[in-house]
């Protein structure tokens, strides 16, 4: 692209400006005189909404028409020593580039231009109307800090470095999106992370050539490497202190303006059954937490197409005593076992989703509807059976289990093929779907990350969660650089204990 | 980005022939050593590992000598490329053979303990397109889960330690009551259980520590030793010789033992779980029959020759037909196989050995 550098004419600088940035309908231009006797002319130019136009003209315009009062004619460096004298602001940036204005205005800073001065000054009046830091809604936390992502990038990037102090975090902009212009930033600790990654992220994230991006959801599909895996590759939060912790860890960061949720890539497997509180709690109640959540995966997966091959299949394997009571619930039901089963999946879907959007206040009469009324009404319509019921029931409970919404999806969707595999092939079905699962799952990798760690070093932080000062390497295939974490901090305090220095 | 080290790690290696060799084998190797060395089945297994041991040795000193090539370029270098490619496709049927005999015997055992309602050849198409799905993938992957199903297999195994509390220690005695030769005998027909230790030549170029080589080739060897022992020994202590004898897989029998709620059978899980173990054998076979094709078909990528060979494998395990019969064939060609094996490799190492000499007379 060819620079256009600025001239000395106002007119024309305001023309170019006017000219590239097209839409000018918000574009307010404020012309007024610069100094006594021979006055100099001079103009701000802002878009509406962006700014805030009290310290415009309070820092701004108000120093400049009344309190400026020499002659700057025959001055050099105007631009500079009005910067100096007069701008009561702390950020102002001299720049003669054209482009650098336009990137600058439509990003809500004021451009300030003077009369035969061929640079220009940039001032900071960047404000936006954003809600204030909260509580994140989507990922409850009972321990550990409470403060959740924005949508203002600055805010989201000062939260992280009031949170990492270290020298060596690397902050890199970017703008992505053809004409959406998103500004993004990666984040990440540069003696931790490994250069790979961070220039193959950095590529990828600069080959992207698209309209817009709306969400971290969005550049992470961009990104990853097989689209055709259901499971994510991408891990979005919008807790800080989870991404402190992945940073922490050597992966990197990607924030995106005007999005609440920040990607960390590379992402694991087991990372999506992990949570905070894991981190604040009693490593062996955690470690129980951790176990359960494994169950849980497979009970959401396994446990319908389990139910299905006993009533099915193979019903010699039920005890007599469950056998009939089962046979006696089932008298009556037109339904075969697999149909009934995936209705009721299907209904419970269905319920989910239309519960996930709803205004609270129906949410409620949904759950009277759904779980009550359908829940019963089908068990006496003979529909259902109360076996059938409370197997999906408890299958559902389970995924309630894994705390991210987007795995939690991925593992409910599975158990559909693994339903009708299993009523296609009885118990086989069953191993031959995990057994693909598995090879999948330890085939697939985010970024070069392989998603599966088998390391025995990394094994204490994945299934259980080992005691803290056991942790003293990072995760061996993302740390590349620095895997040490810590020291051995179990010794040193062994030697305080026992009056050692 | 790609992997940095898509070369096996010596654990990985280790897991490859380990999950080469326990697979079926397992199952019934308890019924078949009783056969002929009665309460002596032990020793009768222990000998057997002199079988893979050997080959493990000489693979190491052939490992030492050529880091880099396997035995299908080492067999073109030293017998001709015409002998050599002969050689290679006589190795083949080593994987072949194994592979089809393990699939034969999967869908025979979950047939007869767990979906006894689907047709063999349903189960066998079932199971095999599993198969090819994971034989498109990388060596890399096949380590990767050889070594998280070795984990699990260590796990499984001892699910039949449970029959302990109900077994006697009158079972296993009287010990070195059998004659050498009925010893002998069933350490010949222990062959099978270690066959598999063969991949070692085919993989040993790809791990990426060379020098612990040695120590995981005789570590694998020893851990599926004493994991047949182990099957040996509590089938032994639970169920005595007379019941082994009578039963076709007496290991499957002791899990009977286990009691859980709302299952009348622990058999059944343990199949379910087991499987998982078989299945991870046909793999590993089926990958690496398609990885010495493609050593002969040279330009060809590999994914079409795993498609390409679906039909043979599906006819062989077919063919094998019932329980019965696969045991014949097995106890008749697994000999015949090893033997091939044992006088190939120390053809081979001779010619390196002698190769080696006049390098040093140099």
């Amino acid at each position: 692209m060819v620079k256009v550098v600025a001239n000395d004419c106002l007119e024309d600088n305001i023309n170019l400006i006017v000219n590239k940035l097209q839409n000018t309908s918000q574009l307010v231009i404020k012309r007024f005189y610069i100094g006594f006797d021979e006055a100099i002319d001079g103009a701000v130019l802002y878009i509406n909404g962006l700014v805030n136009k009290d310290i415009i003209d309070r820092d701004v315009l108000q120093p400049i028409m009344i309190h400026l009062k020499e002659n700057l004619s025959e001055k050099e460096d105007i631009e500079d020593y009005i910067c100096k004298k007069y701008i009561c602001m702390s950020s102002t940036i001299i720049e003669s580039n054209i482009d650098s204005a336009i990137d600058n205005i439509k990003r809500g800073k004021t451009i300030f231009l003077i009369e035969k001065c061929s640079n220009f000054i940039i001032i900071d009046t960047t404000k936006g109307n954003y809600r204030q830091i909260s509580e994140s809604e989507n990922e409850a936390s009972i321990r550990g800090p409470r403060e959740a992502f924005i949508e203002s990038l600055e805010t989201n990037i000062s939260i992280l470095k009031r949170r990492i102090k270290d020298e060596n975090l690397v902050i890199e902009e970017m703008v992505l999106g053809k004409r959406s212009q998103t500004d993004i930033v990666i984040m990440y600790i540069k003696d931790v992370a490994d250069d790979k990654l961070v220039n193959l992220i950095k590529e990828k994230l600069n080959r992207i050539d698209v309209d817009f991006v709306s969400a971290a959801g969005v550049v992470g599909q961009y990104i990853e490497d097989h689209t055709y895996s259901i499971f994510p590759q991408v891990y979005n939060t919008e807790k800080s202190d989870v991404v402190e912790a992945n940073i922490m860890e050597g992966r990197i960061a990607i924030l995106i303006d005007g999005v609440p949720q920040v990607a960390t890539i590379p992402s694991l497997f087991i990372e999506y059954f992990q949570t905070v509180d894991d981190y604040y709690d009693r490593f062996i109640v955690s470690s129980f937490t951790r176990a359960l959540r494994i169950i849980s995966i497979f009970m959401v997966i396994t446990l319908p197409s389990i139910y299905l091959t006993l009533i099915k299949f193979n019903v010699e394997i039920i005890p007599l005593k469950f056998i009939v009571p089962i046979v006696s619930s089932r008298i009556g039901i037109v339904l075969s076992p697999f149909f009934e089963i995936f209705l009721m999946e299907i209904v419970i879907e269905i319920l989910r989703e239309g519960g996930l959007r709803l205004p609270k206040k129906i949410a409620q009469t949904l759950s009277v509807v759904g779980g009550i009324i359908i829940g019963q009404m089908s068990i006496q319509a003979k529909i259902v059976s109360p076996d059938t019921l409370l197997v999906v029931g408890v299958s559902v409970i389970a995924t309630f289990l894994i705390p991210n919404y987007q795995m939690a999806l991925t593992i409910r969707l599975i158990r559909f093929p693994m339903l009708v595999i299993t009523n296609m092939i009885g118990t086989l079905g069953i191993v031959l779907v995990w057994f693909v699962i598995i090879v999948h799952l330890l085939s697939l990798d985010s970024f070069g990350t392989p998603y599966i760690s088998l390391n025995p070093s990394d094994l204490k932080d994945e299934f259980i969660r080992g005691p803290l000062w056991t942790m003293n390497k990072r995760p061996e295939d993302i740390a590349t650089k620095d895997k040490q974490r810590q020291k051995d901090l179990k010794i040193k305090l062994r030697r305080i204990r026992f009056g050692k220095r | 980005m790609e992997r940095d080290n898509e070369l096996l790690a010596p654990v990985e290696f280790m897991s490859i022939i380990i999950g080469n060799m326990i697979g079926t084998g397992i199952l019934t190797l308890p019924a078949k050593v009783s056969k002929y060395a009665h309460e002596d089945g032990w020793i009768a297994i222990l000998i057997g590992a002199a079988y893979p041991l050997y080959l493990v040795i000489l693979g190491i000193y052939i490992s030492k000598k050529y880091p880099n090539n396997n035995i299908l370029e080492l067999g073109r270098k030293y017998c001709g490329k015409l002998m050599g490619n002969m050689f290679n496709g006589l190795f083949l049927i080593n994987f072949l053979f194994n592979g089809t005999i393990v699939l034969a015997s999967i869908s025979n055992i979950t047939r007869v303990y767990v979906s006894y309602f689907i047709p063999q050849y349903k189960s066998i198409i079932a199971i095999l397109i599993v198969v090819v799905y994971t034989s498109f993938k990388e060596l890399k992957l096949i380590g990767r889960l050889n070594l998280v199903v070795f984990f699990v297999t260590i796990i499984f195994i001892m699910i039949p330690g449970v029959a302990l509390k109900s077994g006697s220690i009158l079972n296993i005695s009287p010990i070195f009551s059998a004659g050498v030769e009925d010893i002998f005998k069933a350490s010949v027909q222990s062959v099978f259980a270690y066959a598999g230790v063969e991949s070692f030549f085919l993989i040993y170029p790809f791990v990426n520590d060379k020098k612990k080589i040695k120590k995981y080739t005789i570590k694998s060897v020893v851990i599926t030793t004493a994991v047949y022992l182990w099957a040996e020994f509590v089938s032994l202590f639970y169920l005595g010789d007379e019941l082994i004898n009578k039963s076709r897989f007496p290991l499957i029998a002791t899990t009977e033992t286990v009691v859980v709620p709302l299952i009348n059978n622990f058999r059944y899980i343990f199949i379910l779980l087991w499987s998982n173990v078989m299945l991870k054998t046909i793999v590993n076979n089926y990958f690496f029959t398609t990885f010495i094709l493609k050593d002969f078909i040279k330009t060809s990528d590999r994914k079409y020759i795993c498609m390409f060979i679906f039909p043979i494998w599906l006819f062989l395990s077919i063919y094998y037909g019932n329980l019965i019969n696969t045991d014949k064939i097995v106890s008749f060609v697994s000999p015949i196989i090893a033997a091939f094996n044992i006088l190939y490799i120390t053809f081979i190492t001779i010619l390196i050995g002698r190769d080696n000499r006049y390098e040093k007379k140099l």
